[in-house]
């Protein structure tokens, strides 16, 4: 919305150009969430007084007001809560056909609790929402991504 | 917040032509339009002492210019920004308020300035901040985001691209009766559902058409307003989210059930039910909020907004419930709400022209999202 962001986006065509991917950058409130990943553990912000889990991380918690949370590691078993197939491709890096999805953990009791992740491993079309997934991670520069892929088999 | 006490009303119209590439300066299309709305009412632009200028980027064209130009004697208030309802809310506020006597405010659109674009790092392609979670996986514009919620409220309450599509191909009808509107060439079903994929479910004419162009009217107390050239359209009342951002991913699935909230403000302070509002004017940045609307506003019980639009005879101009029929953005162009509310004010005059409405004695105008938004009701003064 800032003059900025004209800038940007000639930095983003710059980007897409050298096809290099968007990194995450960690702040002091998320960095235990990129630090558990970089050593393949999907590990999310849980209240310690209500014990709800929240994502992604915030100060307080959105269900009882405290402040106090830990990082508790969870299965990597999810739904899928939504998804689109993005055909614009106007992100830098994406230059065919892919998934974003919503994925809710099995743990989490709020559905409003969504890991916004690509579906891989299976074909755009065959995504449905409800459909059960698994977690994995994919190195992107110097951070491991959590990833969702179909889960075959029924724990 | 809602305002009732000391009662605004639209008296002044004004368009300049919409096009889809920029024709002239931003300051060229506030001044025309300002003075239009101005002669529209039977104002000289110097009897105008407020203004309120809208554009979606920063920094704004120069008010002081906009007032210079267009003659202003005396600007007793003026503040930019808002878009489309919250506008109104500020204008009609100052006026009630007694800040200005007649306030002027305009919609400037200019396709040049981008509308949303992801912060990435343009030279390590890092993403800071709540993005961090999103843009690496390739989600960071609006419209990808509308088609996540868009898609679970889709299959929740089993609407159908075709429903939507009716939407799009009946406010086209609409557009081709408006002169203002930049697409008039007829829309079927099956070109709709061909039309290519943005972000599945979002199709290319699921999205607003970007324009160029401005869109003024000018505001008065009724009581001042019972001598000028129309008569007044009133403003009834007006409600605005507190929400300040365009959050998808953690919201709630349930965007309102039926007026709850903020949004029963605008019953409440008007004093009549969604029953008793004819014509719809409700935001379609994307095709799907307006349907939303209609079950947020309680226009339609939650989740039948598709089965409402099926077939495109009950939202048509001669329907029971006429919507958008200036063709909203999608067909008249992206003004940002301003031609929402135009158009409201056009059939509530009774000027609508061919696309007047049978019975058009309150009218309800929304912007933007249906759980982050505004709207008004607006009535008849005769």
């Amino acid at each position: 919305m800032t003059d900025t962001n004209i800038e940007t986006r000639a930095g983003q065509e710059r980007l897409k150009q050298a096809g290099v991917l968007p990194v995450p950058e960690p702040d002091e409130l998320t960095a235990p969430y990129w630090q558990a990943s970089g050593r393949d553990e999907l590990r999310l912000m849980t209240c310690t007084s209500c014990g709800q889990l929240r994502h992604p991380p915030s100060v307080t918690c959105p269900y009882c007001g405290s402040q106090e949370a830990s990082w508790e590691r969870v299965s990597g078993d999810g739904t899928v809560y939504s998804f689109i197939i993005d055909h614009r491709l106007m992100v830098p890096g994406f230059d065919e056909p892919y998934v974003v999805a919503q994925v809710n953990p099995i743990e989490a009791e709020h559905d409003t609790v969504r890991i916004v992740a690509n579906i891989k491993g299976c074909d755009p079309s065959a995504v449905y929402i409800g459909m059960p997934v698994e977690v994995f991670f994919e190195q992107r520069g110097p951070a491991r991504l959590p990833q969702f892929r179909p889960r075959l088999d029924q724990k | 917040m809602t305002r009732t006490a000391n009662p605004t009303a639209f008296v002044g119209c004004g368009y300049t032509d919409v096009t889809r590439h920029p024709a002239k300066s931003e300051i060229d299309l506030g001044v025309e339009a300002c003075a239009r709305a101005a002669e529209d009412a039977g104002l000289e632009p110097g009897d105008l002492d407020g203004i309120n200028i809208q554009v979606h980027h920063y920094p704004p064209p120069d008010t002081g210019e906009i007032v210079a130009r267009l003659g202003m004697h005396e600007v007793k208030w003026t503040e930019d920004g808002g878009i489309g309802v919250t506008a109104i809310a500020r204008a009609a506020d100052a006026v009630a308020r007694g800040r200005c006597d007649r306030v002027v405010v305009c919609k400037i659109m200019n396709t040049v300035a981008p509308v949303l674009t992801p912060l990435i790092d343009p030279d390590t392609g890092r993403v800071g901040g709540q993005a961090q979670f999103d843009v690496p996986y390739g989600l960071g514009y609006t419209m990808q985001g509308i088609g996540l919620t868009t898609r679970r409220w889709m299959h929740r309450y089993k609407i159908t691209s075709e429903q939507v599509g009716w939407l799009c191909t009946t406010q086209r009808e609409h557009a081709r009766l408006n002169p203002h509107a930049v697409l008039h060439d007829p829309l079927t079903l099956d070109e709709y559902l061909a039309s290519r994929w943005i972000a599945d479910p979002v199709r290319l004419l699921d999205c607003d058409y970007p324009v160029n162009g401005a869109y003024a009217y000018v505001m008065t107390r009724v009581d001042a307003a019972r001598d000028l050239r129309h008569p007044p359209v009133l403003l009834l009342s007006w409600a605005e989210s507190s929400h300040d951002q365009m959050a998808y991913n953690n919201l709630p699935e349930e965007l309102g059930d039926g007026p709850t909230g903020w949004l029963s403000e605008i019953y409440r302070d008007a004093g009549i039910g969604p029953d008793e509002l004819d014509v719809w004017m409700l935001y379609d940045g994307f095709s799907f909020f307006a349907m939303q609307w209609m079950e947020s506003l309680g226009l339609v019980p939650r989740g039948e907004s598709g089965s409402y639009v099926e077939g495109g005879r009950r939202i048509g101009i001669d329907g029971e419930h006429p919507v958008n029929t200036h063709g909203g953005q999608l067909s008249e162009g992206r003004l940002h709400g301003a031609g929402h509310i135009l158009e409201a004010v056009q059939q509530l005059r009774g000027n609508a022209g061919a696309r007047q409405a049978n019975k058009a004695d309150h009218a309800v105008v929304t912007t933007s999202f249906p759980n982050t938004g505004a709207a008004a009701i607006l009535a008849r003064s005769n």
